[in-house]
């Protein structure tokens, strides 16, 4: 889940001192923004995700996340036939899911990861994507006193899901607020905001992150957070396959 | 509060509050914090609840003082002295270097490691920390007091470092101070030499006050957090209801006129299922509640005129307990978990066929459901290993036997399956049932199977351990069971002789025949009345799965295997007084010596045997194809398959003339008398562990609100056709593969699903079951074609 969307500067700079912005390269930008991505040593989320198509009523799914590092503990608190699901990702391809009507836990191979994540307009790979500078290179389009936007395309030899993704970062936080997803024809498919960011210490997180896809008539899926908590010190086994069964 | 030294005031803010704080806090958190603590003033909204929330948190100090290191005050210690340390250098005019977050997580993780003795206190210093760290306007507003106090000559990064010392000093703050204890009174402060400007004296009192508001703010939140810190009952509910409809399209029979059984078509299942999941936690302690309460909407027909008062019989019910126990973890030991009661313990990687799920008997009482397995009773244990390896050990008290399905009851019609792996015997017994059958009319029946239970008691308990882990990022894990098999196998067959004559079209009674037999109207002389008894044979079975994925392209594999090495079960049978049969009633001669008895027919071998599942999967898009080889169907048992012959029965009969013959053939009576059938027997047989395909597809759209499942089941294990061939003088045997008519049998399982989302499903589908009435899925006792419709809500 991208729960960990969190490009942050600390709150010194960003909130108290605001310092003008030194003139950066684009890849120096997405370097900032990815260490405050990862600033925190564990990070705790629930989400009410609300999954809208035109013309149809909203479907609603709540979920709760714990992340420490690569490592993530996902669990579906509603609807009801998805309560009780547990997904845990110890790696890339380490990924266990417990389903509740079977009372077992499986072991789910990673192609099962580069689908949409659950029918929502988030892929898996957008959900999980804490990161972006390992993936794509920057390149510095624009800049004013609030934004950089940065254009980002897959680094060489490096295979991407997008062939382009146009980030607009704050500034004041390091951390996005637009993100243009674009295909491997060029085509604009998705946009992502991210907005009502709030910080706890140095490490900030939007409260609202939304994905409209373009393709799918403007359809969208809304993470609203409904708790957010950082450096709780969870401890490591919590991400094991112990803690998938009740 | 007390005035403040003006001393301090030409000081950096910063020493100044290093020198109110830190002080107070080293002697404070080195002495006794929970009574400091005791002694804070209550704060707004607090008052009269302190008492009790600090009586509870000085309870949880038991631990230190039952000898083990106090790592409550030594945590302290090592925040505080650090504070300290950084107060001394300042003050001795030094460049102090600034480690705030380093200690800060060095001593979060200090608390940690000291989790196990602090408990809820451990909790309690966390939630202040983060209070502290959280409050935003709070910080905002000190830090804006900071930046008027401090010239603005400063650099920039100095002051950025004073910002980070500053919320070093909340953390500490927020780490318990005792407030009674006056800052400035503790702090080594310098007598006053000039008064300081009015305005800065007031920003500090206004500062330090708004210090102490925070102080009494994290004291508020400590209390609340005391209170609710500690371990909570916490109790999560949860469940379904779901009603189903399921039409059997095609009429299903065995047997013949006189022990015919049948399936009609039309309703086949009527449910209305409600289930509760409750799971109610309180520390390291839980209880776990999956419980299922279905309504059967078909009855049987009335016996007599009180089943029409008896409620329970014309509203039939039936509760499913699929888990019920509790559970503590980490006991004695961390990674050590006990869990007792009734639970489901599934071991196998393979999807839905596992042959190394032996602790759970099987349910396949619906097939729809196939793969389901019944809670019961256990004890188990297991030992996880840097959250990576786990040993497990199961007790299981009590033998449960598989769930068969309702249309299983039309294979007793099927008397020609003999179970006898000797197929000699296979060949005397069906010479001597026809014969019987056409001679005397005295056909064979199975009047009853009576399953016989194991005893309770030690000797009866099953058990298991298992070793699971990952290696090389490979699921691996190897098992033992030891208990039984919880398919039935016969080890008593009793027949009596039944000399009341029956015709073809005779009316059931009560009424009696008033017309004329037919001319072409069957009738028997009786019936050869069978009672079978069936036991579980034991097995030791040593299991081993392994699942992971092919790197790069992600493709999933999971594979099972199970190496069974079952006890020998023989069958013993007693037979009635029959014209022909020359022996007197009693136990069949098995060895043909004229003497009764003699060691009974194998009917399960000692062998051992395998039994695997090798399956793969992939995703392209929406799609998902499931793909499985599996080597033994859950119901199949007993060595034999394509690597070592071995085989069971699926039809069987002897074809002869009763009489012999100009031309010398064989003829029933010889076949039938002689001990010798092998010139008379035909039988249909197919390996007794057989091989199957499983090919599945999901296709999700609809925005995954839709699903379209295609799971199709393909027996490949072929079956042979065995009879005498008079011209070759030998027995001859014909393949019937797969994919000929003869041999062809399949499942072709497709279902709809949709989702309203908010809890509510629909699902519409059928089971398909082909091939001939021999086979597999043809078999009437797999119950033909059925449509079903489920609507569910889960909450």
């Amino acid at each position: 889940m991208r729960v960990a969307a969190t490009a942050i500067l600390s709150i010194s700079v960003s909130l108290l001192f605001c310092l003008p912005a030194l003139a950066a390269t684009g890849d120096e930008v997405i370097k900032m923004m990815d260490a405050a991505a990862t600033r925190a040593s564990d990070q705790f989320f629930e989400y009410e995700v609300i999954n809208a198509n035109p013309g149809k009523d909203p479907k609603i799914m709540v979920l709760q996340v714990h992340i420490k590092g690569d490592k993530r503990m996902t669990e579906f608190l509603a609807p009801g036939d998805m309560k009780g699901t547990k997904v845990l990702v110890r790696s890339r391809t380490e990924v266990y899911i417990y389903l509740p009507a079977y009372n077992k836990v499986r072991r789910v191979a990673s192609h099962a990861t580069k689908g949409g994540f659950l029918g929502t307009t988030y892929s898996n790979e957008d959900i999980s994507t804490i990161t972006y500078g390992n993936v794509y290179a920057g390149k510095l389009v624009q800049e004013n006193e609030a934004h950089w936007t940065v254009e980002a395309t897959p680094r060489e030899g490096v295979k991407a899901m997008y062939s382009k993704l146009i980030f607009s970062i704050r500034k004041d936080y390091r951390h996005l607020s637009e993100v243009q997803y674009f295909n491997h024809k060029g085509d604009h498919i998705k946009t992502e905001t991210r907005t009502e960011y709030s910080c706890q210490d140095d490490i900030c997180n939007a409260g609202v992150m939304k994905m409209v896809d373009h393709r799918r008539g403007n359809a969208s899926t809304e993470f609203q957070r409904r708790d957010w908590r950082v450096n709780t010190g969870v401890s490591d086994s919590l991400f094991s396959k112990r803690n998938l069964q009740p | 509060m007390k005035p403040v030294s003006t001393t301090l005031v030409r000081q950096p803010l910063l020493i100044a509050m290093l020198s109110l704080l830190a002080t107070g806090l080293l002697t404070a958190s080195l002495t006794a914090t929970a009574a400091a603590e005791d002694a804070a003033a209550p704060t707004e909204g607090e008052t009269g609840t302190q008492g009790d929330d600090d009586d509870s948190a000085a309870g949880d100090d038991g631990d230190s003082a039952a000898g083990t290191p106090n790592c409550e005050a030594w945590v302290l210690a090592v925040a505080y002295a650090e504070v300290d340390e950084e107060y001394t250098k300042l003050k001795a005019g030094q460049e102090a270097e600034v480690t705030w977050k380093e200690q800060q997580e060095r001593t979060l993780q200090e608390l940690q490691a000291c989790e196990h003795q602090l408990g809820r206190r451990a909790t309690f210093y966390y939630a202040i920390a983060r209070f502290i760290r959280n409050d935003v306007d709070g910080a905002r507003t000190l830090m804006s007091a900071l930046l008027d106090f401090d010239t603005p000559t400063r650099e920039l990064k100095e002051e950025k470092r004073q910002y980070e010392k500053f919320n070093e000093i909340l953390k500490e703050n927020g780490l318990g101070k005792g407030h009674d204890e006056s800052p400035a009174e503790s702090a080594p402060v310098e007598p006053t030499v000039e008064a300081p400007p009015p305005s800065t004296e007031d920003k500090l009192t206004a500062l330090l006050a708004r210090v102490e508001q925070l102080e009494r703010q994290v004291k508020g939140h400590d209390r609340r957090l005391r209170g609710s810190s500690g371990p909570r009952l916490t109790v999560d509910l949860g469940g379904r209801l779901q009603t189903e409809l399921r039409f059997r399209l095609q009429e299903k029979s065995a047997g013949q006129w006189y022990n015919r059984k049948v399936l009609r078509t039309g309703l086949s299942r009527a449910e209305v299922l409600a289930k509760l999941k409750a799971k109610a936690r309180f520390g390291r302690f839980q209880g776990v509640l999956d419980m299922d309460f279905v309504l059967i909407g078909k009855h049987d027909q009335p016996t007599g005129l009180e089943t029409l008062s008896d409620r329970e019989a014309l509203h039939p019910y039936r509760i499913e307990a699929h888990s019920a126990y509790v559970q503590v973890r980490d006991l004695f030991a961390a990674g050590l978990d006990l869990r007792i009661g009734q639970q489901l313990v599934m071991w196998g990687v393979g999807d839905q066929f596992n042959p190394t799920n032996n602790l759970n008997a099987d349910d396949i009482e619906d097939p729809l459901l196939f793969g389901e397995q019944q809670g019961n009773l256990m004890l188990r244990l297991d030992y996880t290993i840097k959250d990576i390896w786990t040993i497990s050990g199961v007790l299981v008290p009590l033998f449960k036997p598989a769930l068969l399905p309702a249309s299983g009851a039309l294979s007793t019609a099927s008397v020609d399956r003999l179970p006898f792996t000797d197929p000699n015997l296979r060949y005397r017994i069906h010479s001597e049932s026809e014969l019987s059958k056409q001679f005397l009319g005295f056909p064979t029946v199975l009047d009853k199977s009576i399953p016989v239970l194991p005893d309770f008691g030690a000797d009866n308990m099953q058990f298991a351990l298992r070793v699971a882990g990952v290696l090389g990022g490979q699921d691996l894990a190897l098992s033992y069971y030891r208990g039984r098999f919880d398919f039935p196998q016969p080890f008593l067959n009793a027949s009596t002789l039944d000399e009341t004559p029956m015709c073809e079209g005779d009316p059931l009674p009560p009424f009696t025949r008033t017309e004329e037999i037919g001319e072409d109207e069957e009738c028997i002389s009786g019936l050869i009345r069978t009672e079978t008894y069936l036991g579980y044979p034991r097995i030791h079975v040593l299991g081993f799965n392994w699942a992971g994925e092919f790197p790069v392209i992600g493709l999933g594999y999971r594979f099972e295997v199970g190496v069974y090495f079952p006890d020998e079960q023989r069958l013993t049978i007693l037979k009635p007084e029959v014209p022909l049969d020359p022996g007197p009633p009693g136990e069949y001669d098995y060895d043909l010596d004229g003497v009764a008895g003699g060691e009974p027919p194998e009917v399960v071998s000692g062998k051992p045997f395998a039994k695997w599942t090798l399956g793969l999967d992939y995703s392209i898009g929406p799609v998902m194809i499931n793909a499985q080889w599996v080597h033994g169907m859950v119901d199949e048992f007993g060595n034999g398959d394509f690597i070592t012959p071995g085989y069971v029965v699926r039809k069987g009969d002897a074809d002869a003339p009763i009489l012999a013959s100009e031309s010398g053939a064989p003829s029933l009576y010889e076949c039938g008398t002689s001990g010798n059938g092998e010139r008379c027997a035909r039988e249909i047989l197919r390996p007794r562990i057989a091989d199957y395909l499983v090919l599945g597809v999901d296709v999700n759209f609809a925005r995954n609100a839709a699903l379209f499942r295609l799971f199709t089941l393909w027996d490949l294990g072929g079956y042979q056709s065995t009879y005498w061939d008079d011209s070759l003088g030998a027995r001859v045997t014909e393949d019937k593969h797969a994919f000929t008519p003869e041999g062809f049998s399949a499942v072709i399982y497709p279902e709809f699903q949709y989702n309203f989302g908010g809890g509510f499903e629909l699902h519409v589908g059928a089971l398909l079951q082909f091939g001939r009435e021999y086979t597999k899925f043809g078999d009437a006792a797999a119950g033909g074609h059925q449509f079903f419709v489920r609507a569910r809500y889960s909450f």
